[in-house]
């Protein structure tokens, strides 16, 4: 059994006046070495906040939050960050230097990595998403789907275990989506942890196995993804829309559920024959 | 979500004055508080700003005690100054060898009530003002559309600003740089500098766009002749706080100039001031009269 | 649906100025009267470009160079002032927060009839028609910057259909947006849609393009592909796929199962996707 890299323990986060929300209530919640979890949930739910405590960038009113069996209280930031790296929803707040280069090798320069160490890592990082040739360029003159590119990219360059990307589809064409699907899939099969935020439920069926969804601060389904996309009238009650091909087995009745177009494609052939 | 110095809609009586009204009020009443010397004094008139933020805007204290938080280091920090470099009679403390002079500490403690009364003056009309309303005040005034338009957008834009600076912050972090929240001041200078570029380029891209919005809605169809909805009249009440703030204001110089020697600490050179500060709300006061009456008329 | 041209494009091309290639070439289009238009297409296909030509955006607000017309209401854009065209038209951006100024939502609706020097009843007047038409009452009397992204850019489609334009253009109304929000929008669209009023969308998700649009036009790289009504656009598979462009998960089900199952006609909706199958499977209702 792997081990569990991420225990939230009865968390709950109220913010604090003039706002005084309760963003999470009692979140129980783990997350073990090498899964790709969805985190999804209608705005408001709390998705934002629970990941920013995991990313010990907020701070739980109540509860423990423990990141590789030891309190986050006990860490500093700089040492979280080393393990778990946040990727914001908007490239446009991560952007912090005047060219790509540096904007990636800015938090190995924080961690006071040897210069030698952040070249080869930055470089390797540029080059496995296509972004070598943008090296010099400042990264406001990228287009969106490029500097989320970067921002992703920078984050990478930390060599976390655990990865937590916000949205990060959002706004994309169809290939960009699918590129950074991929690339999540592929830093998961080499052994990062992948927390991924996001309200596009059809490439949640697609690409990730266990899905957990929030509601007005609660966890109210954690499960494997069919299961959780399988109450589609509990979906639509926590106003989620469940995929078109997902509703669409639903209405027909197929079973299973079909999370893809390939699934459903299977389930009819076979009725048929 | 409601964040501090931010407008936030009411009833209140502060919130139903007139936003020209507010200004007088408050220049009136700082200027008195800046020109009495008298500890007593400028502490009083804190409690009344208070008690005003309480009574007549509807703000509690648990609203805006980070801000006096956030203000208490500086007043302590200009009370020890002051108390380390004036004259005597002195106060010695149990066991550091050092006497803290009594009118420094006084005059010091003066400066930060001063202060804090600022603040909170400050305060109390942003979060009753509606900016759009200060934007239409400052073009009755004569300023031009566009500009007193600005002023009002800067105000209805800056919570924004804010809470795009605490995640850009967040994001620093993340990346192990250092926190705006930390307790060690060079550490927070450090992440305002890594923040800042990022606000102003993202914040400048964002302008960008709403540039393009505010056009494709008319923002620069008219060179004149728009219409304006919203309005801002001066009612009996406005008047009479006007009225009353200017006479407060010309007691207070009265009083600086006899009961607490003003001519004699500033010199002659100052007397324009005095008799401009005494006169001049007679004067204002016959102006608004005159406005009034050919309003009536007209 | 008229078969007069709203806005026409005769042989455009458009380079932006300080860019080394053009954003547009030679592009052929008429939107007609009435009539819903889709427009599909990767990122930096030109999309945005084309509703700024035909919005006065360009070249009122973006420069470059500019070859053939674009005719709105019959009329060339270069003789007329952004003002005229703005008269006709109307444009959505995707950012719902870049299009909301005004610190309450009641200000917010009358502001740009404000700009226009209308008489004050005529203003409140069509406000009151947007509220009703939009079902936004229960949302005039909120801090702007409080309502959700799709909130938000429903009031920013109230508040440019205030203006009673002839045409409506959006562009990816509901990228930032989740779920609910992209709902929002699309109702309000919908109620648009239902006043007979032309529209032209700029969207990447097929499936909600697919319940709307009449036609849809795919652009790639400057270049318009394909102009077909919405059933013959999704047939075109390798073409859209070559594109990077969304099908309808339906649709690419009904495909894939052509050779198994005799499927006449391709459903576009889940609508026609439920009751083709059940048909064809004999599943009762």
């Amino acid at each position: 059994m792997t081990s569990v890299v991420i225990k939230v323990d009865d968390v709950t986060l109220v913010y604090p006046p003039p706002i005084r929300v309760t963003a999470l209530k009692n979140i129980n919640l783990q997350i073990r070495k090498g899964e790709f979890v969805a985190l999804i949930g209608p705005n408001g739910s709390g998705k934002t906040t629970l990941a920013k405590c995991i990313a010990n960038l907020l701070k739980p009113t109540s509860g423990t939050i423990y990141l590789k069996e030891k309190p986050m209280t006990k860490y500093r930031s700089i040492e979280t960050c080393k393990i778990v790296a946040y990727v914001f929803q908007n490239p446009d707040h991560q952007l912090f230097k005047d060219n790509v280069f540096d904007d990636v090798a800015f938090g190995l320069r924080n961690l006071r990595k040897p210069e030698e160490f952040v070249e080869r890592k930055v470089k390797e990082v540029l080059e496995r998403l296509d972004l070598w040739d943008k090296k010099g360029v400042h990264p406001f003159r990228l287009s969106k789907g490029e500097r989320q590119k970067v921002v992703v990219a920078a984050s990478l360059a930390m060599e976390p275990e655990v990865l937590i990307v916000d949205e990060p589809t959002t706004g994309q064409d169809r290939r960009g989506a699918i590129e950074m699907m991929n690339l999540l899939t592929e830093l998961n099969s080499k052994g990062t942890t992948i927390l991924v935020i996001t309200h596009a439920l059809h490439l949640v069926g697609i690409y990730v196995r266990r899905t957990v969804l929030l509601n007005q601060g609660l966890i109210v389904k954690d499960g494997p993804t069919r299961e959780v996309f399988g109450d589609i009238n509990f979906l639509r009650d926590v106003h989620m829309n469940p995929p078109q091909i997902t509703e669409f087995s639903f209405r027909l009745g197929l079973d299973p559920i079909s999370l893809t177009v390939q699934e459903a494609r299977e389930s009819i052939e076979r009725i048929v024959k | 979500m409601r964040l501090l110095y931010q407008y936030s809609a009411g009833k209140s009586f502060f919130h139903k004055l007139d936003p020209r009204t507010k200004v007088l009020f408050i220049l009136c009443f700082l200027i008195v508080v800046l020109v009495i010397p008298d500890i007593r004094f400028t502490f009083a008139s804190l409690i009344f700003v208070l008690l005003m933020l309480w009574l007549a805007a509807g703000i509690s204290p648990k609203e805006y005690w980070p801000f006096l938080a956030l203000l208490a280091p500086i007043m302590i920090a200009i009370t020890i100054v002051q108390a380390l470099s004036r004259g005597p009679p002195y106060y010695t403390l149990p066991i550091i060898p050092l006497g803290l002079s009594a009118p420094g500490t006084m005059f010091g403690l003066t400066i930060g009530l001063r202060l804090v009364t600022m603040g909170m003056s400050y305060l109390m009309f942003a979060m009753t003002t509606d900016p759009f309303d200060i934007s239409l005040a400052l073009n009755r005034t004569g300023v031009s559309f566009k500009y007193s338009y600005f002023i009002g957008f800067a105000l209805r834009f800056f919570p924004l600003i804010q809470e795009t600076l605490v995640t850009i912050g967040q994001a620093v972090r993340a990346r192990g740089g250092a926190s705006l929240d930390s307790g060690n001041l060079i550490m927070r200078l450090k992440a305002l500098i890594s923040c800042t570029p990022c606000l102003a380029l993202s914040t400048i891209r964002r302008s960008q766009n709403i540039a393009l919005a505010m056009e494709l809605r008319g923002f620069s169809a008219l060179e004149s002749g728009r219409t304006f909805i919203r309005e801002i009249k001066f009612k009996p009440v406005d008047y009479l706080v006007s009225i009353a703030s200017l006479v407060y204001m010309s007691i207070g110089f009265f009083l600086w100039i006899t009961v607490f020697e003003g001519l004699r600490q500033l010199g002659s050179a100052f007397i324009l001031i005095l008799v401009i500060g005494m006169i001049a709300p007679f004067v204002l006061i016959a102006y608004i009269y005159m406005k009034v009456k050919a309003k009536k008329r007209g | 649906m008229g078969d007069k041209a709203a806005i026409e494009l005769n042989n455009v091309t458009f380079q932006y100025f300080r860019a080394d290639k053009p954003a547009l070439r030679n592009i052929d289009l008429k939107v007609y009267e009435g009539e819903f238009l889709g427009i599909m297409g990767p990122t930096g296909a030109g999309k945005s470009t084309l509703l700024y030509l035909m919005s006065g955006t360009i070249p009122h607000f973006f420069k470059g160079t500019l070859t053939g017309e674009v005719l709105v209401g019959g009329r060339d854009t270069k003789d007329l002032s952004w003002s005229e065209i703005l008269k006709v038209v109307g444009l959505i951006l995707d950012d719902p927060e870049a299009q909301l100024f005004s610190l309450f939502v009641r200000d917010e609706l009358i502001w740009g009839l404000e700009n226009r020097g209308l008489p004050k009843e005529k203003i409140l007047e069509s406000v009151d028609r947007v509220v009703n038409l939009f079902g936004i009452k229960h949302l005039t009397d909120r801090v702007s910057y409080d309502l959700s992204g799709g909130e938000k850019q429903k009031i920013a489609i109230a508040s440019v259909y205030a203006l009673q334009p002839d045409i409506l253009l959006l562009d990816e109304p509901t990228s930032q947006l989740d779920p609910v929000g992209t709902k929002l929008v699309y109702d309000a669209i919908a109620d648009i849609a239902a006043t007979g009023k032309t529209i032209v969308l700029v969207e990447h998700k097929a499936e909600e393009l697919a319940e709307f649009a009449d036609r849809i036009i795919l652009l790639n790289e400057g270049e318009l592909l394909l102009d077909e009504n919405s059933r013959n656009f999704f047939a075109n598979r390798e073409l859209l796929r070559s594109a990077g462009v969304d099908v309808p998960q339906v649709s690419e089900l009904a495909y894939a199962l052509k050779k198994t199952v005799p499927i006449s006609s391709i459903p576009l909706t889940i609508d026609e996707a439920v009751s083709t199958f059940k048909r064809l499977l004999r599943i009762d209702d």
